[in-house]
């Protein structure tokens, strides 16, 4: 960040109802710490603010900054965001260059905030972010508001679509008779020729596949989820092959999983992709009325697709 | 009106009515998270625009009142939290400001309102209002009642440890290294440098154990509070 006029900041005008709070979370503090339980509150209380003015969803209520108990053994002055995970709000004067991170917030954090206070505390400046915790960070190297604004919404992007995703069960048996939801698209339009050549020809088998993005910005991956259904002839059965591939690539990162979970989430199979796999695969037969689950992993990420026929 | 300022206004609106339309070009409800995350950089660029236009009500009105800045900043934060959820009803017939301003007068008179009111009813007489403290005040003791008591208090539950969960949690390999130890050690005001150096354990692993366990520690003290 450099310190020009056309950095992105956002000030909040700090009045009766940031300071009441501010005063009641110091009741009973030992003065030593009043100052950092004051300002602690002050920075979260503009950083709450900041994120309803952008259209986001804080939930202070449900933060470690809120409970009177953990304000006293932590320097915490989290914000938790609904769906996504916590912010850490730290406050800055304005004479300081840097902003320093307490060690005991190190942790579960999705990002740190650096808010800006003169000696009035009647405004608070949100300066800028950085994602990884660092004891201290000079104020000119915190990221900009733009880049936080991004990454956030990047972050609340990937939650709804994997929570959409999630709310329905897909029903395989509809597939057979021609109804294909159109979340599961035909396959070239997921892989390249080479892909599909040797992956999926043939009979009187539907066979579809969905985009899957995991992770964000440096983590982010982006799968082919690939589902072949085929009737088993005078049976109530179908046999599904299920495989992930790379989304139009070549070889899937180490360590993907493709996991096959019964109704209840207990794990049945689960293969992890090597070094240079093309792509990984599970086969399975699933009888009339039975669900199951394809969950996909790779590092903390995961999304999960459920399906019934 | 003076010829420069008329000009210097609509130089203001056009400005501030391209980032509107920039707004509203990009929906909130996108599926996108470029397009969503344009609208909310253009959000932020207006409620700038909007702070430093010079152009903000005075509300020279209330001028003498004796809470008046305290008042203008609580009624400008709530009318810029009401200008961003607002936005997309903006009608761009009138200028950015003159709704803006609009908005600013209804919630100086709203917060007025309330203040006044809860001066009467809720304050006893002989305690000050709620009031906005500066720096100066936080520091000096005797504006904000600190009372010993929690803290003795919290001392000695964490010393008694009546269900030894708290000597229980220790880490693996410095097992003379557990809850109590650190949280006794933490409530006497010492830093993790300190705490890291007379336990022989890196700052990292130690801060990394305790936040961990911060959740439980809670539920389990509360019990006893």
């Amino acid at each position: 960040m450099n310190c020009t006029s056309d950095e992105l900041s956002f000030v909040v005008p700090l009045s009766f109802e940031a300071h009441s709070m501010a005063q009641e979370f110091s009741k009973g503090i030992p003065s030593e710490k009043v100052q950092q339980v004051y300002l602690n509150s002050l920075a979260v209380y503009a950083v709450d603010n900041y994120l309803r003015c952008m259209g986001f969803n804080p939930d202070w209520e449900n933060s470690h900054s809120r409970n009177n108990l953990a304000i006293q053994l932590m320097n915490v002055a989290d914000l938790e965001v609904k769906n996504f995970g916590k912010l850490e709000c730290r406050p800055v004067l304005v004479d300081e260059e840097k902003v320093e991170i307490p060690a005991e917030v190190s942790d579960d954090r999705i990002g740190y905030v650096a808010v800006q206070f003169d000696s009035s505390l009647k405004t608070a400046k949100i300066l800028g972010f950085t994602r990884n915790y660092a004891a201290e960070i000079p104020l000119n190297q915190l990221q900009s508001l733009e880049d936080f604004l991004m990454y956030l919404t990047e972050c609340e992007v990937v939650q709804s679509h994997q929570t959409e995703a999630k709310l329905v069960t897909v029903n395989i048996g509809e597939w057979i008779d021609g109804f294909v939801d159109a979340a599961w698209e035909k396959l070239d339009r997921l892989l390249t020729p080479q892909q599909l050549g040797v992956a999926f020809k043939n009979e009187i088998s539907v066979t579809r596949g969905q985009k899957i993005d995991l992770g964000i910005q440096l983590d982010k991956i982006s799968l082919a989820l690939v589902l072949k259904v085929t009737p088993e002839e005078n049976s109530n059965e179908v046999s599904i092959l299920t495989q992930l591939h790379p989304f139009k690539g070549i070889t899937l990162p180490e360590g993907v999983k493709l996991i096959i979970s019964d109704e209840l989430g207990e794990v049945v199979l689960e293969q992890e992709s090597r070094e240079d796999d093309n792509w990984i695969q599970s086969a399975f037969d699933v009888e009339l009325g039975e669900k199951f689950r394809i969950g996909v992993s790779y590092k903390e990420n995961s999304v999960e697709r459920e399906f019934e026929f | 009106m003076n010829h420069n300022l008329q000009e210097r206004d609509d130089v203001l609106n056009l400005k501030l009515q391209q980032l509107v339309e920039e707004i509203k070009r990009c929906s909130a409800n996108s599926g996108s998270a470029t397009i969503r995350g344009k609208r909310r950089i253009a959000l932020n660029k207006l409620v700038n625009a909007i702070q430093s236009s010079g152009r903000l009500s005075k509300q020279s009105k209330w001028l003498g009142e004796p809470n008046y800045e305290d008042y203008y900043n609580e009624a400008l934060q709530l009318t810029l939290m009401e200008v961003c959820q607002k936005i997309d009803e903006y009608n761009p017939q009138y200028p950015v400001m003159a709704w803006v301003n609009k908005i600013f007068n209804w919630r100086f008179s709203d917060v007025r309102n309330k203040e006044l009111r809860r001066g009467f009813t809720q304050i006893p007489k002989h305690q000050k209002a709620a009031i906005v403290l500066c720096l100066d005040d936080i520091k000096s003791e005797n504006l904000l009642p600190n009372d010993k008591s929690e803290l003795e208090q919290l001392k000695e539950i964490i010393q008694k440890d009546s269900e030894g969960f708290l000597k229980s949690e220790y880490l693996s390999k410095y097992p003379q290294v557990n809850l109590q130890t650190i949280l006794l050690m933490l409530l006497a005001e010492k830093r993790w440098k300190e705490i890291s150096q007379e336990l022989g354990v890196p700052i990292s692993t130690i801060s990394s154990f305790y936040q961990r366990r911060m959740s439980k520690i809670i539920d389990y003290i509360q019990k006893y509070i």
